[in-house]
């Protein structure tokens, strides 16, 4: 697998979820919560890319995620590429058991720099709501990590390798 | 020698600096157009997301028997009888409006051609309320443009795609609206502005400016109407009712009220945008 292609082929692995989240979303509007996945879906091609690899897939998904909601351009997607410069850094950790771990706290993590990102938009600054709004939704994020995380890295791990990206081992 | 994850990180992290520096100096133009192009890559997908939807909801109409279907026309063309009744009062009152307004050389109201669109997904949050629709600058669609069902305000339109648009509704933080209160006498603007809904909580917005004099008829709800000033929504339209206490601000000056949406606003899947026959001030203002 041509390397500069890598991270097309990692990026159409993740869409599919992303497209689920949405429409899990949807069915979750109601009770005003948002099924996120950003975070989730980049922890198995962390583990199959290389770091600048990572990071133009999470910039991807940062952008695809913020095309459609009101946030600045670029501002999630430069913290999530922050995020796999971190996460790729210490992929061994990516790897810890239990294995819902690692796709709970990254997207968890995710979700805590998507939600504030559109507040320059949105204008959202009573902070006494937040205190009750922020880890619901953090801790939505990081079940809805956890719960898809088998059916999403099975996913992704088959579809990497079959195209020529298996998984990275450090020395 | 193994490296340390601080030796490790300061390559990735310093190329990640020069990225965030270009995206800083890139110009706005080319900001917006890589936006738009990933919002045109999801496109496809929703709409056939949206479009199965439909299809399993073909299918269990298809499967009701026909009865029901003999029962659901006869409603029907009860409906439709009342409507018509409507709509001949209706067009002898714009006659007349007409005929008012030659009279006193007033210009003309804003004219709206109305664009039906479904919904392809909802998102909700405490952050953001949004809808997609799947109608966009193909249809004529522009930024701002008021959405309703009904007589009932749903929200307006945030961004326009190709094939999609966004519309903020009217209980997201960031909607504005002048309104007038029904029982009102002096027909004085109060605001409806959307706030943040809390996961669990049913979608509200806030009404202020509520004169402190205005007191709510007894029994039934207030409803909040839209004034057609701005010349954003048309005179007329439902956002709501008004509910629970008014409380009085600490200075005296006006009270503060919560809006109650017309519709459930987060079931809604069909939708009418408005959209304005002329340019409209707003939309160069956007």
């Amino acid at each position: 697998m041509n390397p500069a292609l890598g991270w097309l082929v990692a990026l159409a692995t993740c869409y599919p979820w992303l497209l689920a989240g949405d429409l899990l979303g949807d069915l979750t509007a109601s009770w005003h919560l948002v099924v996120f996945l950003p975070g989730a879906v980049l922890v198995t091609p962390f583990l199959h890319l290389r770091t600048w690899q990572a990071v133009m897939l999470a910039g991807c998904v940062g952008l695809a995620y913020e095309a459609r909601r009101p946030i600045p351009p670029g501002l999630f997607a430069l913290g999530l590429m922050l995020l796999s410069v971190l996460a790729v850094t210490w992929r061994d950790r990516l790897r810890s058991k239990p294995a819902w771990l690692a796709p709970a706290t990254l997207n968890a993590l995710a979700c805590a720099l998507a939600m504030p990102a559109s507040l320059p938009v949105t204008r959202t600054w009573a902070w006494s709501e937040w205190l009750w709004a922020l880890p619901v939704q953090l801790l939505l994020a990081g079940f809805a990590g956890a719960a898809l995380h088998r059916p999403i890295a099975t996913f992704q791990s088959r579809l990497l390798e079959r195209s020529g990206l298996p998984e990275i081992r450090e020395p | 020698m193994t490296e340390t994850p601080v030796q490790r990180l300061r390559a990735p992290l310093a190329v990640l600096g020069l990225v965030f520096a270009a995206w800083l100096l890139l110009p706005a133009a080319a900001r917006l157009f890589t936006r738009e192009a990933f919002a045109e890559f999801q496109a496809p997908a929703l709409g056939l997301a949206s479009r199965s939807r439909e299809l399993v909801r073909y299918w269990e109409l298809t499967a009701r028997g026909s009865d029901e279907l003999a029962a659901a026309g006869r409603d029907l063309a009860r409906a439709q009888a009342g409507t018509e009744l409507r709509l001949r009062a209706l067009e002898s009152a714009a006659d007349e409006n007409r005929r008012l307004r030659a009279m006193l050389a007033a210009p003309p109201p804003a004219e709206f051609r109305t664009v039906v669109a479904r919904v392809a997904v909802r998102e909700s949050s405490s952050w953001w309320t949004r809808l997609t629709i799947r109608r966009g600058r193909t249809d004529g669609i522009r930024p701002g443009c008021p959405v309703v069902f009904g007589d009932c305000v749903v929200g307006r339109i945030a961004a326009v795609h190709v094939d999609t648009s966004e519309v903020e509704l009217v209980t997201s933080p960031g909607f504005r609206c002048s309104a007038f209160l029904e029982g009102d006498s002096g027909n004085r603007p109060v605001l409806v502005s959307g706030e943040p809904d809390l996961p669990f909580t049913s979608p509200s917005a806030r009404v202020t400016y509520i004169p402190v004099d205005f007191s709510p008829a007894a029994g039934q709800p207030t409803r909040v109407i839209t004034t057609g000033l701005g010349g954003l929504y048309p005179r007329g339209l439902r956002l709501g009712t008004l509910t629970g206490e008014l409380e009085e601000t600490p200075a005296g000056a006006y009270r503060i009220g919560t809006l109650q949406p017309s519709r459930d606003l987060l079931n809604v899947r069909e939708v009418s945008v408005l959209v304005p026959t002329e340019p409209q001030p707003y939309e160069e203002l956007r």
